[in-house]
């Protein structure tokens, strides 16, 4: 209810301020247009997730000091706090770093974002800034339509960059012309309930323009035009601190318990910095005044002044918090205790058809068609597809390998979704086959070799994942063109199967699978003959030609298993006609030596 | 001669493991005629295809029709054989 009427009333307060005050106006479009630059540089850096950055991040988190580092060097480079907190909840969640890491380069992002109040207080308000963002904005548009994903990513950076500067201009010159008609800083309140009160509001920025860099530049600019006291701005720059833990949270929503505990770390963390700085803020200002002067800071220079306050309450804050790193993560994990794993249970076994070979039959087939949607989505993701790619009708040339996000945690996964499953299906077709005629038993044992194939794919996948996730990014054109193509084979087979599994009762659609087993097996042929002949022209490492061997290995098992088990499950169901289309259907030797001929033809 | 039809229908009509031969073989005729269907229109879809990828994708999934042609003809004839003892 509340959230219903929240947001009407945001914007009828917003349109009647629009009304009654031009300058209003501009210094909200400067807040508007700033929060759109952020949105876009995020954008712009999500192109580089998937390779670099994550590299960096794992490499660089087995120490508490790197971790802190990490954060605040990566926070300076993307200059959001929200965006790497996001990353690491993401991180963290999917197993690549420690509790105790994640807490580390959340402190270093706290350190990070302090230098946004440095670029803009001490650069910002000096230059013209509009004079930057607009051929920014236009070398950064002609990029975003480039085709390369590095380029486009660069581009929507440069245009992100480009509207921050004009978000910071429109807020500046709003504060300017504001200055004329009222004076703001009438309305300063002196003391604590003065503190407290802009605390508060601090925080209410911070969660309402959800960045905590937005509430700085707003508060600065304020500060530079004299709408707001030093002491409130102080006071403003502790409540956004605590305000951008919320970003983080709203983050942690969709994550496991361990991206919860994160951003818990990150609540507790501001809060405590905040109630550092709000219970030492008289010593804290003196101590900002004399870092101020021995900087060569004027006395009377309050925006810079303020970059410093945010810059050492937050040391303190990582100083005071570091050794209490490890009791935190114990505290954490006593407050939020990782669930028991909720599996999967069957939904088409029961007692009651195992004793009735045809119900048996059946009720062992749609289970497994069951774990096959679910391995559907882990082999896809696995292999950094999207489904909605694969099952498409474009052509498979056309689907963005190296566009997708890899699925992870796959083990995680098949124990909670599937292995449970597959376990109840071996021990109903055990149970079932007792007592059974000789070809209905082997109809379930088939379905049962059908359940293993789809265990074997996923384990696959799992392995496939390592390399692949890494190499679709590689920097040499070959290699990246023969992992795509590892992806181009599994997502064909995918479609494959998929239109046996929508054909009903086509009496020919199964018998199509024949011809994918041959065309898999030929394309494995051609890609080993032509990784040979990159290697013997150089143009690929000896290394990365034996992890392409293996991935090869794996990618044609994953296939073979996908179709072998498109032949059981998805068989029509008239007996003769399933017996019609096996006895027809091509052998191992058969597949084997019409793919070695097709090859040579 | 119809005496002898007659009696051989009463034998299948009887004999479960015949009945199941007789589904079989009638599903395999009516699987191989829409395998040759397939074979035409495949070889019409060779005779106008451009490209070395697309023939060659054409050609082999002629070959596996053929394949699977053959091996039915051949169990088709098994089949009718054993019913006709």
């Amino acid at each position: 209810m509340t959230r219903r009427i929240l947001l009407p009333t945001i914007l009828l307060i917003l349109a009647y301020g629009f009304w009654i005050s031009p300058d209003f106006k501009q210094i909200a479009s400067g807040v508007a247009i700033f929060l759109f630059g952020m949105l876009t540089m995020e954008r712009g850096f999500r192109a580089f997730t998937g390779g670099a950055l994550e590299r960096l991040l794992r490499r660089t988190t087995d120490r508490l000091w790197k971790s802190v580092a990490v954060g605040a060097f990566t926070t300076t480079i993307m200059q959001s706090s929200s965006l790497v907190s996001v990353i690491t909840i993401s991180f963290l969640s999917a197993g690549l770093i420690s509790l105790g890491a994640g807490i580390g380069v959340i402190f270093g992002a706290n350190l990070g974002t302090t230098t946004g109040a440095w670029l803009v207080a001490g650069f910002g308000l000096k230059v013209k800034l509009s004079a930057y963002a607009m051929p920014l904005l236009v070398f950064g548009v002609v990029l975003i339509f480039q085709r390369s994903k590095l380029v486009h990513g660069i581009g929507y950076v440069l245009a992100g960059i480009g509207f921050l500067f004009l978000g910071i201009h429109h807020m500046k010159e709003g504060f300017e012309a504001f200055k004329e008609g009222i004076d703001l800083a009438r309305y300063a309140v002196a003391g604590y309930p003065g503190l407290f009160l802009f605390v508060a509001i601090g925080i209410l920025a911070t969660v309402v323009m959800q960045s905590s860099h937005a509430t700085l530049v707003l508060v600065i600019t304020a500060l530079a035009a004299h709408q707001v006291t030093y002491e409130n701005a102080l006071a403003l720059a502790i409540g956004s601190n605590v305000g951008t833990t919320i970003t983080a949270i709203l983050g942690s929503l969709g994550s496991n318990i361990e991206g919860k505990r994160l951003a818990g770390a990150h609540l507790i963390f501001n809060v405590a910095t905040g109630f550092i700085a709000i219970a030492g803020i008289a010593p804290l200002m003196s101590l900002v005044d004399g870092m101020s002067s021995s900087l060569g800071i004027a006395a009377t220079d309050y925006t810079l002044k303020l970059a410093v306050f945010h810059t050492v309450f937050n040391t303190i804050g990582i100083v005071v918090m570091a050794p209490f790193v490890a009791p935190l993560v114990q505290t954490l994990e006593r407050w939020l205790p990782t669930p028991a794993p909720v599996f999967e249970q069957p939904r088409y076994l029961n007692e009651a058809s195992i004793d009735y070979a045809d119900a048996a039959i059946e009720a062992a087939r749609k289970e497994t068609v069951r774990i096959y949607e679910k391995a559907l989505e882990l082999i896809i993701h696995g292999i950094g597809l999207r489904k909605r790619d694969v099952f498409s009708d474009a052509p498979l040339e056309q689907i963005d390998g190296a566009g997708g996000l890899f699925e992870e945690g796959i083990e995680e996964q098949y124990h909670q979704s599937i292995k449970s499953i597959y376990g109840s299906i071996l021990q109903f077709i055990s149970r079932a086959q007792t007592g059974m005629e000789p070809e209905n038993a082997e109809e379930l044992l088939a379905i049962r070799m059908a359940g293993r194939g789809l265990v074997e794919a996923i384990k696959g996948v799992k392995h496939l994942q390592g390399n692949l996730k890494v190499l679709i990014h590689s920097k040499n054109p070959e290699i990246r063109s023969a992992y795509e193509d590892i992806q181009r084979r599994i997502a064909h087979v995918l479609r494959e199967v998929d239109s046996v599994r929508h054909a009903g009762e086509d009496r020919l659609a199964i018998l199509s699978l024949n011809e994918t087993k041959v065309a898999i097996k030929q394309e494995d042929i051609l890609a080993n003959e032509n990784l040979d002949e990159l290697v013997r022209r150089d143009l690929i490492p000896a290394e990365t030609a034996t992890s392409l061997i293996n991935d090869y290995r794996y990618a044609y098992r994953i296939c073979k298993r996908l179709i072998e088990l498109g032949q059981v499950v998805f068989a029509v169901h008239d007996e003769a006609l399933r017996d019609a289309q096996r006895s027809l259907s091509l052998d191992e030797d058969e597949i084997d030596s019409m793919a070695g001929h097709g090859v040579t033809r | 001669m119809k005496t002898k039809k007659l009696l051989r229908k009463i034998r299948e009509l009887l004999n479960a493991e015949r009945r199941a031969q007789i589904a079989k073989y009638e599903s395999l005729e009516e699987v191989l005629q829409k395998l040759q269907t397939k074979e035409v229109e495949l070889r019409a879809k060779l005779e106008e295809a451009a490209g070395k990828g697309r023939r060659r994708e054409i050609l082999r999934k002629l070959e596996v029709v053929e394949a699977q042609r053959k091996k039915g003809e051949k169990l088709k004839k098994e089949i009718k054989d054993l019913r006709d003892t």
